[in-house]
């Protein structure tokens, strides 16, 4: 039986009706195809057709041909057929027709014969051209520096917008909460491996806290008290990252929201909240209709995991794609979703750099880099991991050692891909290496840009 | 207290008499019409497999009448899967026009799993004559979401792989039995979660789930090991039959028996191992007793120890 995705085969039956159906068995002169047995009266016709439409691997694209010369005969019945149905023979003279469809059952055949012999990495080797031995690297920093300790020049001054860092695990809120926040930032650039990249020289306006995968990096209330108070006194706008919001979490969820309410109140600012998943906002709204907490005092983002879009570091390498690199499907339509997002008070979404043009549609929009997440496990993978070595045995934990802070999973370098803690991430440094593309997205509607490496 | 059902994943109409005949109540599907190859091409996906080459999706609309006059005859309905958790939005109107064709023909029951979508349906007063089931695609972790999904017209929920039991107990007490709930039960155990899974899932590129790495850090690195394939065991790429107990408290009715596209004689040895732990299940009293009482049956000389929950 050919896959559907690869050749459609339409019956063109006198009158202008149509009989879509799906090849069964490809042979020298045709096609079995089957139908219903109440289908199958009135066939076969005089005057009927065939159009084959099959995808070129080569070309990414399907083609289409037809053959007028057909004639159908139906099979005698098998003990394997399904009841009810009849199965018919198409065959044709038709040479095109004919030697695309020997091709088709060729590159189906070869598909088969490597799924069969080969592994999932030999397959995919087989069909992007990737060939030798993998390399890794030895450790996160290493990792770190092969993506973009290297020399950088912008050549054009960046566009006027706001520069974020994203502070996440708890050494970080210690360190921004002793050090100057001067200090902190040579620092953050330095972990990052990004000390001589030219966005270290870039004024941050913005600081992140708060994980948003996780939440045993959360920052307990106190701690973030302070956290926010040393960032207001040290000119940095503070934004809380929250992580999405599970059932077992929600009173703490209601406690924090109010929490941050009140913070905000104190301060007399609305504190950005970056929310990860829709049920957060529900609950924000909803607490707010019953005057548990004023919302007002908070200003909503939609964070990465909200921003529903395809990031694959290996879309580029699919057969006859034109370009290497992540696939992304830009929309100008109306945006259910993203109206939805907005009625619940979301004002600003979050996108990712990786590679490829991004559906930026609003004017305040933040654009994450160089890291872009492809993945995410409720339950930590790097735990599992660690904890069971296999990565595969999530449970959900009250306390957490901090195995993210020592441990990764590192994957081919060539990837670009690492996982941190229960995420996965992709690496892209085309738009924080050019600054001509980042001033593209400011002017598109990114209105900040967070960094984190 | 209602009976579980099983809701088997269905790769090939040749497939649905002997899963409906091991065990199979309900059957889930995918269907990629021709119309969506021909606009968007092979990867853009319209449901979770985006794939080329695999006979993973039910093709054409002959099939599709063969497969109504097969639900006529033996009564197990297909549920067909449109859950790619991101669509474009000018996407959603052909997707509607597939939803119409397919109920037109019986079939009126979707899994879904972009909100997007969702709200489409449901801002254009659609969701009236579909029954919607909200994928774990969907994300739905928590009951304020829940809620909302059910304001915009969701009649089952699919808890995600990685809610834990506690939680869907919780949630759906919040729902108050105005739903039906349905949990993974055999197969295809993902480290990560769908709703928040933006790799391909084609069939020449695996998912970046199944991509080796090596574990780096204090200690020794570990080779990856890819996750293990279909074996002779029920349940090698995840189980959750110690499970059923304490799902069924939970007010979970149905049970996924993921495998949409994998060998039919591997997909059968599962409904069949699942209907058995169900049958056991259902004529014994408390936990352990059935987990005994399983596992003598179905793994006397072990299991696959690739749980799905951790009881």
């Amino acid at each position: 039986m050919i896959p559907y995705a690869m050749a459609m085969a339409d019956i063109l039956l006198p009158g202008g009706k149509k009989l879509e159906t799906r090849i069964l068995e490809p042979r020298a002169d045709g096609f079995t195809f089957r139908v219903s047995s109440a289908a199958s009266a009135g066939l076969p016709p005089k005057g009927a057709e065939c159009l084959l439409t099959l995808f070129r691997q080569a070309e990414k694209r399907y083609i289409s041909l037809r053959a007028a010369d057909i004639s159908l005969e139906p099979l005698q019945a098998m003990p394997d057929d399904i009841p009810d149905t009849v199965t018919f023979l198409l065959r044709t003279k038709n040479e095109p027709f004919l030697a695309e469809l020997s091709r088709l059952v060729r590159e189906y055949t070869s598909f088969i014969r490597m799924k069969l012999e080969l592994s999932e990495t030999e397959l995919a080797q087989a069909y992007t051209g990737e060939t030798g031995e993998a390399v890794y690297s030895f450790d996160v920093r290493d990792w770190r520096e092969k993506q973009a300790a290297r020399p950088v020049e912008w050549r054009e001054k960046l566009l006027p917008c706001e520069i974020a860092v994203h502070a996440q695990v708890p050494e970080q809120y210690e360190s921004f909460l002793t050090l100057d926040a001067k200090d902190f930032l040579s620092s953050y650039w330095e972990e990052s491996s990004l000390s001589r990249h030219p966005i270290s020289r870039e004024r941050v306006t913005h600081i992140y806290f708060g994980d948003p995968f996780c939440e045993h990096l959360f920052p307990e209330e106190d701690t973030l008290r302070r956290l926010a108070d040393k960032a207001l006194s040290s000119s940095l706008t503070p934004v809380v990252c929250l992580p999405p919001m599970p059932e077992r979490l929600l009173s703490r969820f209601e406690r924090l929201l109010s929490f941050l309410a009140e913070l905000a109140a104190e301060h007399g600012i609305r504190m950005e909240t970056v929310i990860n998943d829709i049920g957060t906002a529900v609950l924000l709204r909803d607490m707010a209709r019953k005057g548990l907490l004023r919302s007002d005092f908070l200003s909503l983002t939609a964070g990465i995991l909200m921003d529903r879009q395809r990031k694959d570091p290996r879309a580029g390498l699919l057969p006859g794609a034109a370009e290497p690199g992540p696939v992304h499907l830009p929309s100008d339509a109306p945006d259910p979703y993203r109206q939805y997002l907005q009625s619940l008070g979301i004002r600003r979404f979050s996108h990712e750099a990786c590679g490829a043009p991004v559906p930026v549609q609003g004017t305040e929009d933040a654009l994450h880099l160089p890291l872009y997440q492809i993945n995410t496990s409720p339950f930590c993978t790097l735990y599992a991991a660690c904890r069971h070595g296999d990565r595969g045995r999530q449970e959900s934990v009250a306390s957490c050692p901090g195995y993210c802070r020592e441990s990764a999973f590192l994957y081919p370098d060539s990837m670009r891909t690492i996982g941190l803690g229960n995420t996965l991430f992709g690496c892209s440094m085309t738009e924080l290496d050019d600054a001509a593309l980042l001033n593209r997205f400011i002017r598109a509607g990114i209105g900040r840009l967070v960094v984190r490496l | 207290m209602e009976r579980m059902k099983i809701t088997a994943g269905l790769g090939s109409i040749d497939d649905y008499i002997p899963y409906v005949k091991a065990g199979a109540d309900e059957l889930f599907a995918g269907f990629v019409p021709a119309a969506w190859q021909k606009a968007y091409g092979p990867y853009a996906p319209l449901n979770r497999r985006e794939v080329l080459c695999s006979n993973v999706q039910l093709g054409s609309l002959s099939e599709l009448e063969i497969l109504a006059g097969l639900k006529a005859k033996y009564g197990a309905d297909t549920v067909f899967t449109f859950n790619s958790p991101f669509y474009l939005p000018e996407q959603y109107p052909l997707i509607v026009e597939t939803m119409s064709a397919l109920s037109e023909m019986g079939f009126s029951s979707f899994i879904i799993a972009d909100p997007g979508l969702l709200l489409y349906l449901h801002g254009h007063h659609l969701t009236g004559g579909f029954r919607l089931h909200i994928s774990g695609e969907a994300g739905e972790i928590s009951s304020p979401l829940m809620q909302e999904y059910i304001r915009l017209g969701a009649e089952r929920i699919l808890f995600h792989r990685k809610v834990p039991i506690g939680d869907m107990a919780r949630m759906a007490k919040a729902c108050g039995g105005r739903i039906t709930f349905e949990a993974f039960a055999m197969n295809e155990k993902c480290h990560f979660h769908g709703a928040w899974c933006a790799s391909l899932h084609c069939d020449m590129l695996p998912p970046m789930c199944r991509v080796p790495y090596i574990l780096s850090g204090p200690g020794e690195a570990t080779d990856a090991k890819p996750q293990p394939g279909y074996g002779d065991l029920p349940g090698m790429t995840g189980c959750g039959l110690c499970a059923l107990h304490r799902l069924r408290e939970s007010g979970v009715t149905y049970l996924k028996c993921v495998g949409r596209g994998a060998r039919s004689e591997d997909m059968l040895r599962d409904i069949a191992a699942l209907r058995t732990a169900l049958d056991i299940l259902e004529s014994t009293g408390d936990e352990s007793s059935y987990i005994r009482g399983m596992k003598k049956t179905l793994f006397p000389e072990g299991c696959s120890g690739n749980c799905y929950y951790y009881l």
